[in-house]
């Protein structure tokens, strides 16, 4: 599905990711863990375009798309959830989600029924502004635009990241859902152990900007938690 | 961020309530007859409406430019200018204003689709470059038409259809044309408003203007976006000119009178909210006429300008407005 091959990226003069390579197959979900300001969320970054890397080489279904832009990167089945959710504020419910099947190219006339299976919780609030919404609401929401667009590579960056605890289960039932149903293959940042432990078998550690382990889970041992993933 | 937004929201609604309780006293006390106003001041009024709608004729083009691609397009009086010699040139031809509107828009369009695709687009992200670089298009673009038709003043008439006026009050005819003016400048708006808050399109461009980053990441060609407004924006710009021909005389600096008082209206109104148009139209062109009554143009101009700049320390971004950009 996904190959990420040594790749480097900068912001302005500082070198955050130092040859990165990765690789996710397809319906995988790997889990890519480390401490704040390990180069996570760049790497996301570097992946859908928004920060392209200065160096090597990524390709997605054997395409290379280095040096494509977001658009181009979504079109061939990247969805994109960032960190702190990026809800356009202004926008209904309704109107976010139609924003992303018209930047898919698909059919925007109306929100898709199949959206509410997952998210019963917007169906209610579909004419609300996305500004207004709850940390929870405005999480959902940004998952059900990302999978709205039918993406091939799903990209999640702590989507449980500052939520009630209820709400975390809520979206950790979700991604168990799309990692059940082999929806598509699933990149994930998460801080929290337990739940990665419970979801995949695979798992990354970014440390300072290089990928320091990665393995199946059952590599994910004691030592190497202290070693990398403790302050 | 949440709470600040939510901030902007309810001062934007306070100004309307404000500008709206404002407006129903007056009418309350002029109809109950608890104040007269002499029937000069309310011809005088009546005229700043249609200074007002010139101003927001002039001024649309630059705000959605401004709004959406946060770009400050010093050239704008200038494509105002080339949108007035295509209507002198549809004038020679035979056709009129009605003809000319059509013709400047997809001209002016046309400029700023080269100027957008040959310049802007690399450097879209730095301001001060943009600045630059569109005045010096103005400028550039003063000079060709100098060369192509000469230094001579040209002069369009209205349609004949929009001569004459009617009465109104008092003795002095209102020109049919000022109505026009009122019409197009209502028109304008309408046509901006639908496309950016009733179109699929539409809502490309607003995500796009909130979110830029997310708005790629979603699947929408954000560098389109942006020249497909510029392309809007200058086409309208071009409207404005072949709409203004008639009420003044095409010369090549004419542009920039218009051009200041766009960004007059903008600093104004705001760019945040589209409303900030209309409504920094009508508060700086009735400003402008009411105190011209009074005195003279001159003080008129002035004592605008320095209400503007009371006005900006008190809303620093507008009447409407909001930072929010990348």
């Amino acid at each position: 599905m996904l190959t990420v091959s040594g790749i480097n990226t900068f912001y302005g003069t500082s070198h955050i990711l130092h040859d990165v390579s990765l690789q996710i197959g397809d319906g995988e979900l790997i889990a890519v863990l480390g401490l704040n300001g390990a180069g996570k969320t760049t790497l996301l970054r570097s992946i859908m375009g928004v920060n392209p890397p200065r160096s090597g080489r990524i390709e997605l279904l054997g395409t290379d798309i280095t040096r494509m832009k977001s658009h181009d990167r979504n079109h061939l089945g990247i969805s994109y959830v960032p960190q702190g959710r990026q809800i356009i504020p202004d926008l209904t419910v309704a109107d976010n989600i139609r924003v992303a099947l018209l930047g898919k190219g698909m059919n925007g006339s109306q929100v898709p029924g199949s959206v509410f299976e997952y998210f019963p919780a917007l169906k209610d609030i579909t004419e609300r502004k996305g500004g207004v919404l709850s940390g929870g609401q405005q999480q959902q929401l940004a998952i059900a635009r990302a999978l709205v667009q039918k993406p091939k590579l799903l990209l999640l960056d702590e989507p449980t990241e500052g939520l009630q605890p209820s709400v975390v289960e809520e979206i950790q039932e979700i991604i168990k859902r799309i990692q059940a149903e082999r929806t598509c293959s699933v990149l994930l940042i998460e801080q929290r152990l337990d739940f990665v432990g419970d979801i995949t078998q695979r798992f990354a550690i970014l440390d300072t900007g290089r990928i320091v382990r990665q393995g199946s889970i059952s590599e994910l041992t004691d030592e190497v938690i202290r070693t990398h993933l403790q302050v | 961020m949440l709470s600040e937004r939510a901030t902007t929201l309810q001062t934007t609604n306070l100004w309307l309530i404000a500008l709206g309780a404002a407006v129903a006293l007056l009418v309350v006390l002029v109809a109950t007859g608890t104040i007269t106003i002499s029937q000069r001041y309310i011809s005088q009024m009546m005229i700043g409406v249609s200074v007002a709608a010139i101003l927001v004729i002039a001024a649309v083009g630059l705000a959605i430019i401004f709004g959406v691609a946060g770009v400050i397009n010093m050239a704008h009086g200038q494509f105002i200018m080339v949108g007035a010699y295509t209507a002198a040139v549809v004038g020679q031809l035979g056709g009129n204003t009605f003809v000319a509107i059509p013709v400047a828009f997809a001209v002016v369009a046309l400029l700023g689709l080269i100027v957008e695709r040959g310049i802007i687009q690399w450097i879209y992200d730095r301001p001060l470059e943009t600045l630059l670089a569109t005045w010096g298009v103005g400028i550039i673009l003063e000079v060709l038409v100098k060369v192509i038709f000469g230094p001579e003043l040209y002069y369009v008439g209205a349609p004949r259809m929009l001569d004459g006026g009617i009465r109104l009050i008092g003795r002095l005819p209102y020109p049919y044309y000022r109505l026009f003016l009122i019409g197009m400048a209502i028109l304008m708006l309408a046509v901006t408003f639908y496309l950016v808050f009733k179109t699929n399109f539409g809502l490309k461009v607003r995500a796009v203007r909130r979110n830029r980053a997310m708005a790629g990441s979603l699947g929408i060609n954000t560098a389109r976006i942006d020249m497909l407004i510029f392309m809007f924006g200058s086409g309208l710009a071009g409207v404005a000119g072949a709409v203004l021909a008639p009420i003044k005389s095409v010369s090549t600096t004419m542009g920039f009178s218009y051009a200041v008082d766009s960004y007059m209206v903008i600093v104004l109104g705001g760019v945040g909210n589209l409303l900030g148009v209309p409504t920094g139209a009508f508060i700086i062109g009735e400003a402008e006429t009411l105190i011209a009554t009074g005195t003279n143009s001159v003080i008129g101009k002035l004592l605008v300008f320095v209400f503007i700049v009371v006005a900006i320390r008190i809303v620093p971004r507008g009447i409407f407005g909001y930072q929010e950009r990348r």
